[in-house]
């Protein structure tokens, strides 16, 4: 079914190419659309050197902008009619763009890289930010090394190095944090909104969040009562809040048991400043740890 | 009793320089001339839209007007100069169910004895009194506006600019909707104010009732068209002109 | 009797109650004026359209309240400006101006990438308000009440007559101008704990119940200020046990109290009822 697709969709690559006013000279290059920047980042990981000469990479979510929520733009659905491959994250992650994705043409290949990655039994409102586990994150790869060796088998082996290299980082990552995380004085970890479950539970931390998931979430004054009171009975002493987004919240419980906040980032999208200094998803999670480490009295 | 209180020389008003603007005439108002003296009590005539209100309101300074108007012999240049002068709406200008009492609306008269910051005085709840007794309002003070008979509140507007010390008072229809014993007991008190100086000058367009109680009358219909006593003023000529046809009924 | 005290154990709402009673008092006290001079619509385009300020100073990373206070200030000023042409009623530009502003407000906040999500702040959020949020809306509101008090004779004076106010030397338009003034006031220190949605429930639905019960001025504002911070408590208790937003459930509580107050004064406002005098 899935190399039927593939067929079909080079098939339309090359006659687009007859049509295009301006060819490439090695005929065209892959054109690949990526919701978010996790899936970016492990797309362009994997197709590595390629990416520049075989393969065209566009995120849909610009830089800094806030992922869940985005609605991406009438031009934007225009381009992603013309891509090849789409790789996205199913699941209500992103609702506005999966429908975009799923009203696109049965030319475009669509991948959904949750395809294969363990999902938590998380009740109603769900935790969706499966990346934080950088294991998770190594699957992805592994998922998107063969959606890309089906569209271009000549890079087969390619993209299979690349997602080796970067799945053994991961690893190694996966290990710092499994290190770094399994003597800590506290572990309850608790966060604003509810968007590091797959972090916590990969590193046997306990979760609690002082509201939902989505980030215009706001808790009830008895729910931000008990959350109170769990965090004192656990004897917290640093509240987390995401990475760009206001940090009230977290002061206001901290505030009531005499805590410290600390930033953790979602690694969900990168703003101008991010990108500049040059940050990846590796660098992101490293100082998650220390934040972590820190923040949990961890040895 | 020579020198005038109030004078008004070459009068006029453009539409538009107020609310409510008309069109096809320029002028609302054009060249009235007249005197008032200390204590005199003249009635204004003319038909609905003739310009009574607007020639009170450009006598207080409410809109644009051309030509002069001097109260006790001084040239007023803005509302601040014409603090002699007192305007009584008509009964639907104002919002009788505002929470003021008689007592604080009679109070309001006194606020020209003071400044912003002031509170009103023992003297000046004293005053305000006195006012409320002399329109035979005695012990209102704490009623509400809707509890008033339509020539209780009137009366008790007098009582305000009596508070005000007012040297002129014009009122505005005050006499509409009023029937004949409330309109006796209006004019008891226009003529004990008359009597203590203030000169007052009452709008209607109630000709009868102008025949019997004015000694004297001034026809308004866009300009002066009569002043003298009712006789004369309400002479076939000047009702022609003041009133059209409508005035010999 | 739990029921009254559980909830102020912790002290962020400690915090939210003192917010909402700054608020229950400040709001009638100047709404008050609101009422009486039928100055509601002002009041609701205003607390829409500091949106725009919000927006801009969450952008340029000044406090929000400044950028409120500002637009509020912007907003009194074009209307006055806008209201000199005749052809235009001023509901009209009042209408104009609060949308626009509203709108800017939208589109900036929607752009921003820091995550403050609209209903922030028009509905509040009233459990993460900062002692840093208290003393200002304490300064603003004070300061508030003090200028309603000192001006409370000139603004009766306006209000009732405002021809002869001018003429017994009450500054007619500079009064008006302040009042504008106070109720960019009341919307800014509303922003955080009830948002701007409801800063125009408190400024105008206590004073509206006790518009039907008052018989002077005074009466009408203390009773407003008791039900304002009698539906800014009562509120904030039932939406903490009822675990519903705080801002939207003071809103509540305050049209229930307005609703009672309209059927218990409704055989009074009956048309045949008795004058003392003549």
């Amino acid at each position: 079914m899935k190399s039927g697709l593939v067929i079909a969709t080079v098939a339309v690559s090359v006659i687009g190419s007859c049509s295009d006013a301006a060819p490439t000279t090695a005929g065209e290059r892959l054109r690949v659309a990526v919701s978010f920047f996790p899936i970016a980042e492990v797309v362009r990981r994997v197709s590595g050197d390629a990416a520049s000469d075989e393969i065209e990479i566009t995120t849909l979510v610009p830089p800094g902008e806030e992922a869940h929520e985005y609605d991406p733009t009438a031009r934007q659905i225009t381009h992603l009619e013309d891509a090849d491959v789409v790789f996205f994250l199913g699941n209500d992650f992103q609702p506005n763009i999966e429908k975009a994705i799923a009203s696109l043409p049965g030319t475009v290949v669509r991948s959904d890289l949750l395809e294969n990655v363990e999902m938590l039994d998380d009740g109603d409102d769900a935790d969706t930010h499966v990346w934080l586990d950088p294991m998770n994150m190594a699957t992805m790869a592994r998922t998107a090394a063969q959606v890309l060796s089906d569209a271009i088998p000549a890079l087969a082996g390619t993209f299979a190095n690349n997602a080796a290299t970067y799945i053994r980082e991961l690893a190694e990552l996966d290990e710092l944090f499994a290190v770094g995380l399994s003597e800590c004085d506290s572990t309850l970890l608790l966060t604003t909104h509810r968007a590091f479950a797959y972090l916590a539970d990969a590193y046997r931390l306990q979760y609690s969040a002082i509201a939902g998931t989505s980030p215009g979430d706001e808790p009830a004054a008895k729910s931000l009562a008990a959350t109170v009171e769990l965090a004192a009975q656990n004897g917290v002493t640093t509240v987390f809040f995401e990475e760009n987004l206001p940090s009230e919240l977290a002061a206001t419980v901290a505030d009531e048991i005499g805590a410290r906040i600390s930033a953790l980032a979602t690694a969900e999208s990168l703003n101008g400043d991010q990108i500049a200094a040059g940050e990846t998803y590796l660098s992101l999670m490293h100082r998650n740890l220390e934040a972590l480490r820190s923040g949990l009295s961890c040895r | 009793m020579s020198t005038p209180i109030l004078e008004v020389e070459n009068l006029g008003v453009k539409y538009g320089s107020h609310h409510g603007a008309h069109h096809g005439r320029s002028d609302a108002l054009y060249d009235v001339s007249f005197e008032v003296r200390r204590g005199e009590l003249v009635g204004v005539i003319g038909p609905n839209g003739a310009g009574k209100s607007t020639m009170f309101k450009a006598i207080c300074g409410l809109v644009n007007h051309s030509g002069v108007v001097e109260v006790n012999g001084v040239h007023c240049h803005d509302r601040t100069d014409r603090m002699d002068l007192a305007y009584i709406p008509q009964r639907n200008d104002s919002d009788l169910t505002f929470p003021i009492t008689v007592g604080e609306l009679v109070l309001a008269g006194r606020r020209r004895f003071n400044s912003w910051w002031q509170r009103p005085a023992a003297a000046d709840r004293a005053a305000a009194d006195d006012a409320l007794h002399k329109v035979l309002l005695g012990g209102t003070e704490s009623c509400s506006l809707t509890e008033l008979s339509g020539g209780q509140l009137q009366r008790a507007y007098l009582a305000r600019a009596l508070a005000q010390q007012a040297s002129v008072v014009l009122l505005d229809e005050s006499l509409s909707g009023v029937d004949e014993p409330t309109t006796a007991e209006l004019f008891e008190v226009f003529n004990t104010l008359s009597a203590d100086g203030t000169a007052m000058l009452v709008a209607t367009h109630d000709l009868a009732l102008a025949r019997r109680r004015f000694k004297r009358c001034l026809a308004i219909n866009g300009t002066l068209r009569g002043d003298g006593t009712p006789e004369q003023t309400l002479s076939p000529n000047i009702l022609d002109a003041t009133f059209g046809s409508l005035g010999r009924s | 009797m739990n029921w009254l005290t559980e909830p102020f154990q912790a002290e962020f709402m400690q915090r939210a109650l003192l917010a909402t009673i700054i608020i229950g008092i400040v709001a009638p006290v100047v709404g008050t004026w609101v009422v009486l001079r039928r100055m509601a619509n002002l009041g609701d385009a205003m607390s829409h359209g500091t949106l725009a300020g919000v927006g801009l100073a969450y952008a340029a990373g000044v406090n929000v309240l400044f950028g409120a206070m500002g637009a509020g200030v912007l907003i009194a000023a074009l209307l006055l400006w806008f209201s000199t042409n005749r052809r235009l009623g001023q509901e009209t530009v009042i209408a104009v101006l609060g949308t626009a502003f509203f709108a800017i407000g939208v589109v900036v906040i929607s752009r921003l990438d820091t995550g403050v999500a609209l209903t922030h702040f028009l509905f509040g959020r009233v459990l993460t308000v900062t002692w840093g949020d208290i003393w200002l809306n304490l300064a603003l509101g004070g300061a508030a009440v003090l200028v309603v008090s000192a001006l409370f004779n000139e603004l009766r004076l306006a209000s009732f007559d405002h021809v002869q106010a001018e003429q017994v030397g009450v500054h007619v338009e500079l009064v008006q101008a302040i009042l504008v003034l106070l109720l960019a006031v009341v919307v800014v220190i509303s922003l955080r704990a009830v948002g701007t949605i409801m800063a125009v429930t408190m400024l105008v639905t206590p004073a509206a119940s006790a518009r039907l019960l008052a018989r002077n001025l005074r009466q009408m504002t203390l009773l407003g200020v008791v039900f304002g911070v009698g539906e800014g408590v009562g509120g904030l208790l039932v939406s903490y046990h009822l675990s519903s937003s705080p801002g939207a459930t003071i809103g509540l509580v305050a049209a229930a109290v307005f609703a009672v107050t309209f059927a218990i004064t409704l055989p009074r406002r009956m048309p045949h009822h008795h004058r003392p005098f003549g």
